[in-house]
C-alpha cells in the first residue's frame, strides 16, 4: 500500500491512519469493465516537462543508459526509478528527434528552428509548428483523442492538471496557451485550449466531494448536501439557458461553451455513487501550498539568489495530483489524464528541490549538467510516483492497475545540435530526445531501454495510444516504436 | 457590418463641427431604437467579459464584505497583453466552472458565519425559518447587486424555491446560503453581459441599457460592481445620456476605488504590476509610483504629462538611499526633491526601470522595445529565425563593454529593428534594473556608460529625464495613452479600424499637448459612443 504520509503533509503533518484506497467489485468498476466489451478499461497519462535533458556546451549525459535492453543502468537522472522500485515498470526510449526546417520547409511533426515553445505541439499533438514563434498544437492533443476513444461513461472524461502554478518570471502568471497541454478540436475544426486544474484542492474536490462517508449519519448529511448542490446548479443551468437565448452569435458561442461545462458538472454530480462502495474516499489534501513569487534576477545590490521565491511546493502538488490520478483510475472516475508538470522554459527555483541556486532554465544555459540532471530527475520522480501508485492498486479483476495503463513522460528538448544558434551541443536541441513510458497496457514492454534512432517523441506517444487501444497515428505522424511491443 | 468609410467621415465631421447632442433615444418598432448620435457608428465591438481575478476579488469584497481575495488560487490565470482583461483570451473550462462553484460555496459560508455581517447582507430579520417576505426582500436587493441589474419577478420566483432548504433545516440562512452560492456561480455574476437594443439605422450597433451602462462605468472606473447609488441611477433611467454618464463618473472618481483602478491601469500598462525585487523594495517602488499617479490625476489634477515632469518623488529613507537621494529622515514616505540628481518623472522610478531586465542586468534592447510598444504603441516584430534570444551575446576581449557587444545588432538585417530599440535603452543605461544610478557596466569598471540615447525618428536624449522631455516635446505619447486606456476600457488588445477612428477622435478632442487624465476618462465615458456596442463575430 502506498504511504499517505506525503499526502497528509498538507494538513499539518498529523499522522492519521486512513483506510487505504482499494477497489473491489464495486458496481462502478463492473459497469466500467462492461462498457469496453471483453476488456478491462485501459488508462492513459501524458506528462510534460518544461526542460531539456542536457546543458549547453557539454557532452556529459547523466540520463541515457549506455546499454539497451532490460535491467538498464540507473543513471543519476533515473535514480527515483530505483528508489521507488519501479525501474522494471518503466521503459526509456532514447535517440529521438523532432525534425526542423533545414531550408526545405517544416517537416511533418517538425518545427521551425525556433526552440522554446516550439516542441510541445509536435510531441503531444504530432503536428508541425508554423514558421512563427509559438508552438501551440495545431490539432487535437493525444489525451483528447484517447479520451474520445476510451473514456466511456466515466464521470471525468479527462483530467487536465498543471503542477507548476506560476511562471516565476515577469508578471509571474502562466496564462493562455503557455499553461495548457491539452487542446480540443471543435466541430468546426477550430481548436480550444483546455485550461488545466492547477489547485490540488480543487482537483480533489472535483473528484471526490459528494462521495459519501462510511458513517451513516455523515452519509445522510453528504447526500443532502449533494442534493442541494444539484438544486443550486439547476438554477444556474436554467438561468444560463435563458441567457443564451438573448445573446448574439459570438457571445452565444462562448456562453454555450460555459454552459457545456455546467452540464458536464451536473453529469458528474449525478454519477457520484450514492452510497459508500469499495472505492474509498481519500483524505482531503488541505489548503494548497502558497504560490511562489517571481524570482529576483537582480544581482546589482548584492541580493543573493532567492531560496524561497520561484517555488510553490511543486513536489507536494505533484504528489497530490499523482495520488488523485491514481485514485481516479482506481475508482474508474476517469481513465485519461494529462499533466503539465512544468511550463516550457521552466523558471522554477531549483534550490528547494536540489540545492542549486538557480532556476531550471538557467541551469541549461549557464551550463550545469548535474543541475539539469537534478531537474530531469525531479520530473522522472513524478512519473515514478504515479507508476508506483498505480502498480500498488488493484484493477477490477484483482490485477495491478499498471497492467492496463500507459504513462508517457516527455521533455521540452534533448541534447545536441541547435539550428537556431548553430551550436553543436546545446540544450536548445531536439536531437537525442528521451521519452519515458511506464505500464504494461496492450503488452507494452516495461523495464527496457530502447534506442529509436531519429524516431519522433510522438512515436512513443503513439505507442502509448496504441497500447490502450487507440489505433492509428497522431497529427502528421504514424507508427509506434515497435520495440516497445517486442 | 462596418459603416462605409465615407458615411463615417461625414458623421465625424458633423459631430466635430456642430457638437451635436443627439435627440434622446426613442424606441422604434420591433424593440429597436431609431435615433442614435452619429458617433454611435464608432461603437466598439464588445463581447462577454469574464471578471478578471482582480475584478472577482474586488466584487466579492463589495458584495459580501469578503476580503479574503480567494480568486487567484481557484480561477484560471488572466493573460496579460498587457492588460489582464482581454476577453478574447478567455475560454470557459471545467476548472473555471468548478473553481467558481467552490469559491461560491466558501464565500457564502464566510459571509454567513459572522452574524453582524450576515444581517447587513440579508437586510431583514426573518420572523421564522421559512419567512417568505424576508427571503424575497433579500433576493431582490442582493440579486440586484450580484447581477448588477434588477431581477425579473420570474428570476426571483426561481430562487424562492430555495426556501425549502430553510424549512428542511429549520434555518432561514440555509436558503440564504444556497441563494448566495447560486448567484455567485451564475454567468450573470461571473461575466459582464452586454446585450443592448438594436439601433435600427445602424446595423450591428446596439444601445446599452442603463444597467449595462452602470457596469461599464463601474468596472472601468472602479474595477468592481456598481454600488447601490449607481444601480439606483440605472433603475431610474438616469444613465442614458452623455451628461448623465459624465456626472455619475465625476462622483465615482472621488471614490478610493477609482484611485486603485487608475493606479492599476498604469501598472498593467507600464509593466510594474509585479516587481521582481525583495518585498520591501518592491512595495516601496509600487507605492512611489502609485503615489505619483494619484497626486497628478486625483490630488492636484495636473496635466497627465506631469507624470513625466515631476521633480519630486515619494520615498522614505530606505527608498531614497536605494536611489542615492537625500533621505527625508523618515521611515514613512514623503515627497522629496530630485534636486540635481538628474532624475525626473515616472521613468526615473524603480518600478519602470525594472522592466525588461535580462540575464541579471538591464537589456537596452528590451527597454527600447518596452518604450516603443508600451509608451508609443508601436509594433516591433519578433526576432527572425536564427536568433538565439535565450543566451547573452558572447563576450570577447574586444567586446567587454555591453555597448560594444550590442554593436553586433547594427550589422546586416538586425539593424532595421534594433536601431529602433537599442539606442533608446542606451540612454537609460546609467540606471540599473532596480533604478540605481551607475556609471560603469556591472563588473567592468573600465566600461564607462555614456548614457547617450536616441529615439530614432524623434531625437537624442540622455537619461530618463531627457527621454521624458523628448517624448513630451514630440507629442508622441498622447495618442498612445488614449489607445491604451481604450484597450483597457473595451477589454480587447487588438483594435480594428472603427476602434482606431474613435481613438483618433478622442485624441483630437484632447488637443495637442497637455491634458488631464480625468478629462480623458470623462471624454471617453461621457462621449456619444460609450453607450453603444457593436455585435462581435
Amino acid at each position: 500500500m502506498i504511504t499517505r504520509r506525503t499526502f497528509l503533509r498538507g494538513i499539518g503533518g498529523v499522522a492519521v491512519a486512513l483506510p487505504a484506497l482499494e477497489i473491489m467489485d464495486s458496481p462502478r468498476a463492473s459497469r466500467a469493465a462492461a462498457d469496453v466489451p471483453g476488456a478491462r478499461p485501459c488508462r492513459f497519462v501524458v506528462m510534460q516537462a518544461g526542460v531539456s535533458t542536457g546543458a549547453d556546451s557539454t557532452d556529459d549525459d547523466l540520463l541515457v543508459p549506455s546499454a539497451t535492453g532490460a535491467g538498464y543502468e540507473i543513471r543519476p537522472a533515473l535514480q527515483s526509478l530505483e528508489d521507488l522500485g519501479v525501474a522494471a515498470d518503466v521503459s526509456l526510449v532514447s535517440g529521438l528527434k523532432i525534425p526542423w526546417d533545414t531550408g526545405g520547409g517544416i517537416p511533418p511533426g517538425g518545427r521551425s528552428v525556433f526552440y522554446h515553445y516550439n516542441t510541445i505541439g509536435p510531441q503531444v499533438a504530432g503536428t508541425a509548428t508554423g514558421t512563427e514563434r509559438g508552438g501551440r498544437p495545431r490539432g487535437p492533443t493525444c489525451d483528447q483523442l484517447v479520451a474520445d476513444a476510451i473514456a466511456g461513461e466515466t464521470p471525468h472524461r479527462l483530467l487536465t492538471y498543471r503542477v507548476q502554478p506560476a511562471s516565476y518570471v515577469g508578471r509571474n502568471e502562466i496564462g493562455g496557451d503557455s499553461g495548457c497541454l491539452s487542446w480540443r478540436s471543435n466541430s468546426d475544426g477550430s481548436l480550444d485550449r483546455i485550461e488545466p486544474t492547477v489547485s490540488p484542492r480543487l482537483a480533489f474536490e472535483s473528484l471526490f466531494t459528494g462521495f459519501a462517508p462510511a458513517d451513516p449519519a455523515e452519509a445522510e448529511r453528504a447526500r443532502r448536501l449533494l442534493g442541494r448542490r444539484k438544486s443550486i446548479l439547476d438554477l444556474v443551468h436554467g438561468n444560463t439557458e435563458r441567457l443564451i437565448a438573448k445573446l448574439g452569435t459570438g457571445d452565444r458561442r462562448r456562453m454555450e461553451r460555459h454552459f457545456d461545462e455546467i452540464r458536464a458538472l451536473e453529469t458528474r454530480l449525478d454519477a457520484i455513487p450514492p452510497v459508500v462502495g469499495s472505492c474509498m474516499l481519500p483524505a482531503a489534501p488541505g489548503a494548497d501550498p502558497a504560490i511562489g513569487e517571481a524570482i529576483i534576477e537582480y544581482e546589482g545590490a548584492g541580493q543573493p539568489y532567492s531560496t524561497s521565491q520561484g517555488y510553490s511546493n511543486e513536489d507536494l502538488r505533484a504528489d497530490v495530483m499523482t495520488d488523485l490520478v491514481a485514485m481516479a483510475f482506481a475508482c474508474d472516475l476517469s481513465r485519461v489524464a494529462s499533466i503539465l508538470l512544468t511550463e516550457w522554459k521552466c523558471y522554477m527555483n531549483m534550490f528547494q528541490l536540489a540545492g542549486y541556486e538557480s532556476d531550471m532554465h538557467e541551469l541549461t544555459h549557464n551550463p550545469n549538467q548535474p543541475g539539469v540532471t537534478a531537474a530531469v530527475a525531479w520530473h522522472v520522480k513524478q512519473l515514478a510516483r504515479l507508476t508506483l501508485k498505480l502498480r500498488d492498486r488493484q484493477d477490477v479483476d484483482g490485477s495491478s492497475l499498471l497492467d492496463h495503463t500507459a504513462i508517457v513522460l516527455l521533455f521540452e528538448g534533448g541534447h545536441g545540435y541547435d539550428p537556431e544558434g548553430d551550436s553543436a551541443v546545446s540544450s536548445h536541441s531536439t536531437e537525442n530526445m528521451v521519452a519515458l513510458i511506464a505500464g504494461r497496457a496492450g503488452g507494452l514492454r516495461a523495464g527496457q531501454h530502447f534506442i529509436a534512432r531519429d524516431m519522433h517523441p510522438a512515436n512513443v506517444v503513439i505507442s502509448a495510444m496504441n497500447a490502450v487501444g487507440v489505433d492509428g497515428g497522431l497529427g502528421d505522424l504514424d507508427g509506434n516504436v515497435s520495440q516497445l511491443f517486442g | 457590418m462596418r459603416p462605409p468609410a465615407l458615411a463615417l467621415a461625414v458623421a465625424l465631421a458633423q459631430a466635430a463641427c456642430t457638437g451635436t447632442i443627439a435627440d434622446p433615444p426613442s424606441a422604434g418598432p420591433g424593440g429597436g431604437v431609431v435615433n442614435a448620435p452619429p458617433l454611435a457608428a464608432l461603437a466598439a465591438t464588445s463581447g462577454l467579459r469574464r471578471l478578471t481575478i482582480r475584478e472577482y476579488d474586488d466584487t466579492l469584497h463589495d458584495l459580501l464584505e469578503d476580503d479574503t481575495r480567494p480568486g487567484a488560487t481557484l480561477l484560471p490565470a488572466d493573460v496579460r497583453s498587457p492588460f489582464d482583461n482581454d476577453y478574447t483570451t478567455q475560454v470557459a473550462s471545467q476548472s473555471l466552472i468548478e473553481g467558481a462553484e467552490l469559491l461560491a460555496t466558501e464565500a457564502a459560508a464566510r459571509a454567513l458565519a459572522d452574524p453582524a455581517r450576515r444581517a447587513r447582507i440579508v437586510g431583514c430579520t426573518p420572523t421564522s425559518a421559512s419567512d417568505e417576505g424576508c427571503f424575497r426582500s433579500f433576493l431582490t436587493t442582493f440579486g440586484r447587486r450580484a447581477f448588477r441589474r434588477t431581477l425579473t419577478a420570474e428570476q426571483v420566483d426561481g430562487y424562492m424555491t430555495l426556501l425549502a432548504f430553510a424549512t428542511e433545516d429549520n434555518d432561514f440562512y440555509a436558503a440564504v446560503d444556497a441563494a448566495i452560492r447560486a448567484f455567485l456561480q451564475d454567468p450573470q455574476f461571473l461575466y459582464r453581459i452586454e446585450i443592448g437594443v438594436p439601433v435600427l439605422t445602424m446595423p450591428g450597433v446596439y444601445q446599452l441599457d442603463d444597467f449595462e451602462m452602470a457596469s461599464r462605468l463601474s468596472y472601468l472606473l472602479w474595477g468592481s460592481m456598481p454600488n447601490d447609488a449607481l444601480l439606483d441611477l440605472a433603475e431610474e433611467g438616469r444613465l442614458s445620456t452623455p451628461d448623465e454618464m459624465r456626472s455619475a463618473a465625476r462622483t465615482m472618481l472621488d471614490d478610493a476605488r477609482a484611485r486603485e483602478r487608475i493606479d492599476r491601469f498604469h501598472a498593467l500598462w507600464l509593466g510594474y504590476e509585479m516587481l521582481p525585487h525583495a518585498a520591501e523594495l518592491s512595495n516601496a517602488m509600487a507605492l512611489e509610483t502609485n503615489s505619483l499617479v494619484e497626486r497628478i490625476v486625483f490630488d492636484e489634477r495636473r496635466p497627465w504629462q506631469d507624470l513625466f515632469r515631476s521633480t519630486e518623488t515619494f520615498a522614505n529613507d530606505f527608498l531614497a538611499e536605494h536611489y542615492g537621494l537625500e533621505p527625508p529622515g523618515s521611515t514613512t514616505p514623503r515627497w522629496i526633491s530630485y534636486g540635481t540628481s538628474g532624475r525626473q518623472g515616472i521613468l526615473s522610478h524603480g518600478a519602470f526601470l525594472s522592466l525588461g531586465a535580462k540575464f541579471a542586468d538591464t537589456s537596452p534592447t528590451q527597454r527600447g522595445r518596452e518604450i516603443r510598444v508600451r509608451l508609443l504603441c508601436q509594433t516591433i516584430p519578433d526576432p527572425p529565425p536564427g536568433v538565439d534570444v535565450d543566451n547573452p551575446l558572447p563576450v570577447t576581449e574586444a567586446t567587454r563593454c555591453k555597448k560594444e557587444r550590442l554593436l553586433a545588432h547594427t550589422q546586416g538585417g538586425c539593424a532595421s529593428c534594433h536601431s529602433l530599440m537599442d539606442p533608446i535603452g542606451f540612454g537609460l543605461e546609467n540606471y540599473d534594473q532596480a533604478g540605481q544610478y551607475r556609471t560603469t557596466d556591472v563588473g567592468e569598471p573600465e566600461c564607462v556608460i555614456d548614457g547617450m540615447g536616441e529615439v530614432a525618428g524623434i531625437g537624442t536624449f540622455q537619461g530618463p529625464a531627457g527621454l521624458e522631455d523628448l517624448l513630451l516635446e514630440s507629442n508622441a505619447v498622447n495618442q498612445c495613452v488614449v489607445t491604451q486606456l481604450y484597450r483597457f476600457a473595451v477589454g480587447r488588445t487588438t483594435l480594428d479600424d472603427t476602434d482606431n477612428q474613435l481613438v483618433t477622435h478622442l485624441t483630437d478632442q484632447l488637443g495637442a499637448g497637455d491634458f488631464r487624465f480625468d478629462d480623458l476618462l470623462l471624454g471617453l465615458v461621457g462621449g456619444e459612443t460609450f453607450g453603444y456596442r457593436r455585435e462581435g463575430p
